[in-house]
């Protein structure tokens, strides 16, 4: 039983609002849940050029922005993210469409993700296994690097409570057929802030420093006038201590996290469509080592990742996809036993029927891998456009996830006989727009996965993954965007709501799993209220979360309520754009948890300085 | 080191008294010729250890590279935490200064099996102490189980042994508990995590076939027990050469009165050696020493309730439960 929370040990051991923003500035997307087709419906000004938004890691941006829920074990700590009563590595993360879960654990640290470094970021929920693949049960992010529009120069400076100090720059630089966009960051932070334990004394975390660095590049260049190549890089080093628990005297673990990530690719427009093909390289390790218990693990993985995907209109109202994916991982860790190479393919194929009202897509996806089953997906959607205010979709889909590395292969408690987990997905979702100022989405879902991958000791014997619980997923999403402008002002509000419920259909004795019980660490509400003002050269930011009880492991969580403020102003001289951002997060000092044992920061500030020179 | 410890005895009438005329044999593992700092996890496939009169089932899973059951251990790190060192006992030696101990895994339950002149016996006892890797598991928490005392200190955790007898194949009611940590005390300063070999009295559970130990613990969350299930034990004593043995009537023992209020009578055909009472957590509240077929011992200042008297002659061991009122 140790032996595997030993293995969890080591492994970790990890709404609908869009930001509009200008060239250099973050613009997340959360595209409605009707597939890829209506993308380009949902940009909505939110924010712009906000420098808040280039100090955040994706984590702590996600949390105050979606009604997805971010389980976070601590400020700088691993954050995972749950979509639609989903578990972490039912959802997928992508790097400009390349999928990059760590294909041992299945999941991504989004705690270790500078939004700084992308000039775009696609949030899209509900069921996308047949677009991207096994772990896309519940959603997606992508992160997105594009080609820099205007030669400019920023740089941005942080300093804030816990020994906050962070810097990153970012040069863009266009020719007429060449352009570059190189993107830095430097981040330290002590994290040593006081939490209450249960008799109200105040307690400092100690072994919490993180320090980060990074770097993204973006070459582009214009072989034509139809066609390109693009090169994207991303090379990021993290360091970071584990804190102790709260009920653990002391802790001098530390975690290493080296990410190496390259990618090219050539997209050249056809007559009738396009082609793109891509290709990539990822090389990652962590390295986790706790003197006081002698371990020192070492996981690393390198994979290659191949994708050709075209696209042909074959008439006015029907187009074609097809897409091909090929995939080679290796992965090395002194707890695996056979097999460490993996071998994936994947033909995903595409039929749109679109006739200015009607957008009907029919997909399928079938995946091959040396190392366990997948099924085939296919998905139907079906979007209805009723008029320029309301249009609605339905979509069925089957998704699935196939069994991470370590399940299969982790020595001990692998099982090479797992199947993969899989069920199907229906959604239905109504949308209301006020052109130019906003919009009103309700989404409502229902979703049973079978063959739920578990670590469990049913036989009371060692730990092992089984296929054991069959889990049922159902909710209701509403997401509002309104924004009323005038001539020096400029309001934006935006809510979000998320009512999850995902139930155990199968009773287990160990982990305790009572049918009909709600999932551990998932909230059956999550709300999200923001409101941006900008007045002249000012800025006022105001964002507001509440987050309903969750079942933990060893305890249950209360709810929470936080408050977010920031003001900014912005000096413009010519050229040169001086913006200042004052943010006080946790406005009204909560002392809450998201993780059981995992103290959260109370009130603390960032103070942030960003430099344009265009 | 908090020297307190206590064993609480859970009696169901007993049934029968023996008169045991026997020799005495102690596994104290030291036959496995281990160098220091070696272990023995069943990795050859042998399925357990015997010493003395006992056997040590072990179950060694290759798939895993892991074990459970009883392991033979010379292991001497005292002092590193975690799974790593999952082998060696918080005294770092065995019982005396002896170089080997045995430890085990507890699934469930972790048995010891009475063998040759020793099957169907009784044992006398068991050193017992705990692992290093539990032991700071509980004193400083790890990233999984709690330090004991929780947040606050305030925490009534602890982590408990439970001994009981297999005889003809049935678990025996009878149990004696023994707490390896204990901090369900009021006051802070009396919580304690064994950290020396303890003597256990087994001969209260009377003639055996084998030995059934488990564990429990505070700290329960979804996935089970987070306190790591491992405790050591060294110069386990049996009672051989059962042939002597025989029966006793019970009316041999006479208690009176009961129910009583001031004066508890105590007479025996054979000559008591030492009488205790014990409460029911198993502490120890009275204890009188005089050899004589007769002795008297008082109960006045006790609360009312449901009491044990432990009886001890040159040869047996009985319980009697025993009520006092007002």
């Amino acid at each position: 039983m140790k032996n595997t929370k030993l293995l969890w040990l080591v492994c970790f051991l990890v709404s609908n609002y869009n930001l509009l923003c200008q060239a250099d500035s973050i613009n997340i997307r959360v595209v409605d849940i009707v597939a890829d087709t209506p993308r380009e419906q949902s940009n909505f000004s939110k924010s712009k050029e906000d420098p808040k938004n280039e100090t955040r890691t994706l984590s702590n941006w996600l949390n105050e922005q979606s009604s997805a829920y971010v389980k976070s074990y601590g400020l700088g700590s691993l954050a995972t993210l749950s979509i639609r009563g989903g578990n972490a590595n039912q959802n997928l993360l992508l790097w400009n469409n390349i999928p990059v879960n760590n294909p041992m654990l299945g999941l991504s640290d989004i705690s270790l993700v500078p939004i700084s470094l992308f000039e775009d970021i696609e949030f899209e929920k509900g069921g996308q296994s047949t677009m991207h693949g096994s772990g896309a049960i519940t959603g997606s992010l992508n992160l997105l690097n594009k080609k820099p529009q205007e030669t400019k120069l920023h740089l941005i400076s942080t300093i804030g409570s816990f020994g906050r100090r962070q810097f990153s720059a970012g040069a863009n630089v266009v020719l007429p057929r060449l352009s570059s966009s190189t993107k830095v960051f430097l981040d330290h932070a002590k994290n040593d802030f006081t939490y209450k334990i249960g008799n109200q004394e105040e307690k400092k975390l100690t072994n919490s420093t993180i320090n980060s660095k990074g770097i993204s590049q973006t070459l582009s260049y214009d072989l034509s006038q139809k066609s390109f190549l693009q090169f994207n890089g991303w090379v990021q080093r993290t360091e970071r201590e584990i804190p102790p628990v709260t009920t653990q005297t002391k802790n001098v673990a530390f975690q290493k996290d080296d990410l190496n990530r390259f990618s090219f690719k050539y997209n050249r427009t056809l007559l009738k469509g396009y082609v793109e093909t891509q290709i990539a390289y990822l090389n990652e390790t962590n390295n986790y080592v706790d003197s006081l218990s002698n371990i020192d693990s070492n996981n690393h993985f390198e994979k290659v990742y191949h994708t050709t995907r075209i696209k042909n209109q074959l008439s006015n109202i029907f187009s074609l996809s097809m897409k091909y994916e090929g995939t080679l991982i290796n992965a090395d860790t002194k707890f695996y036993t056979e097999n460490k190479t993996q071998y994936l393919g994947a033909i995903v194929g595409r039929v749109e029927y679109n006739n200015g009202k009607n957008v009907v897509t029919v997909e399928g996806r079938k995946e091959w891998n040396n190392i366990s089953n997948s099924p085939f997906s296919p998905a139907i959607n079906w979007n209805y456009k009723w008029s320029k205010y309301i249009e609605g979709s339905v979509k069925i889909s089957r998704e699935f996830r196939s069994p991470t590395l370590n399940e299969i292969l982790w020595r001990p408690g692998g099982n090479p006989n797992l199947q993969p987990e899989e069920g199907w997905n229906q959604e239905i979702t109504g949308i209301f727009r006020v052109p130019s100022k906003g919009k009103l989405s309700i989404a409502s879902y229902h979703r049973v996965i079978n063959n739920w991958i578990l670590w469990s000791s049913n036989d009371n014997t060692f730990v092992q993954a089984d296929n054991l619980k069959k889990v049922r997923s159902y909710g209701l999403e509403v997401d509002a965007e309104y924004k009323i402008y005038s001539a020096v002002m400029t309001h934006q509000i935006s809510g979000s709501y998320a009512y999850t419920i995902s139930k155990n259909l199968v009773s287990l004795q160990q982990p305790m799993v009572v049918a009909g019980s709600q999932l551990i660490y998932t909230p059956y509400h999550k709300a999200i209220l923001d409101y941006s003002l900008e007045y002249k050269e000012y800025s006022l930011h105001v964002n507001y979360g509440y987050t309903s009880n969750v079942f933990g492991i060893n305890e249950n969580l209360e709810d929470y309520h936080l408050t977010n403020l920031g003001i900014g102003k912005k000096l413009t001289m010519n050229k040169f754009t001086i913006q200042g951002f004052l943010q006080v997060q946790n406005l009204m000092d909560v002392d809450y948890r998201v993780i059981e044992r995992r103290p959260m920061p109370r009130r603390h500030i960032n103070l942030t300085l960003k430099f344009t020179l265009k | 080191m908090n020297k307190r410890f206590e064993f609480m005895v859970m009696v169901v009438l007993l049934m029968h008294v023996q008169l045991i005329m026997s020799q005495n044999t102690t596994a104290d593992f030291e036959g496995f010729n281990l160098e220091a700092n070696e272990f023995l996890n069943g990795d050859d496939g042998s399925g357990g250890f015997q010493s003395g009169n006992i056997f040590l089932p072990n179950s060694y899973t290759a798939n895993y590279e892991s074990w459970t059951g009883w392991a033979i251990s010379s292991m001497t790190d005292a002092t590193t935490e975690g799974f790593g060192n999952q082998y060696s006992a918080i005294t770092g030696e065995g019982v005396e200064g002896s170089q080997t101990y045995a430890t085990t895994f507890v699934l469930g339950e972790s048995i010891i099996k009475m063998e040759n002149e020793a099957a169907g016996g009784v044992v006398d006892g068991v050193y017992v102490t705990n692992g290093t890797y539990p032991f700071f598991s509980m004193l400083n928490g790890d990233q999984f189980a709690k330090r004991f005392g929780g947040e606050t200190g305030d925490d009534p955790d602890f982590f408990l042994l439970t001994i009981k007898k297999y005889n003809d194949g049935v678990l025996s009611d009878e149990q004696i508990d023994f707490y390896l940590a204990d901090y369900r005390f009021e006051d802070n300063s009396q919580d304690y995590i064994i950290d020396e070999w303890t003597f256990i009295d087994l001969s209260i559970l009377g003639n055996m076939d084998s030995l059934s130990f488990s564990l429990t613990s505070s700290d329960v969350g979804v996935y089970g027990v987070n306190t790591p299930s491992y405790f050591c034990i060294d110069n386990l004593t049996t009672r051989d050469e059962m042939t002597s043995t025989k029966d006793l009537d019970r009316s041999n023992l006479v208690c009176y009165p009961n129910p009583t209020n001031k004066i508890l009578s105590i007479s025996s055909r054979e000559t008591l050696n030492q009488i205790s009472i014990l409460d029911q957590a198993g502490r120890v509240v009275r204890t009188l020493e005089k050899k004589s077929s007769e002795m008297e011992i008082d109960v006045e200042g006790l609360r009312n309730g449901i009491y044990f008297l432990q009886v001890r002659t040159e040869n047996n061991v009985e319980i009697v439960k025993f009520i006092k009122i007002n």
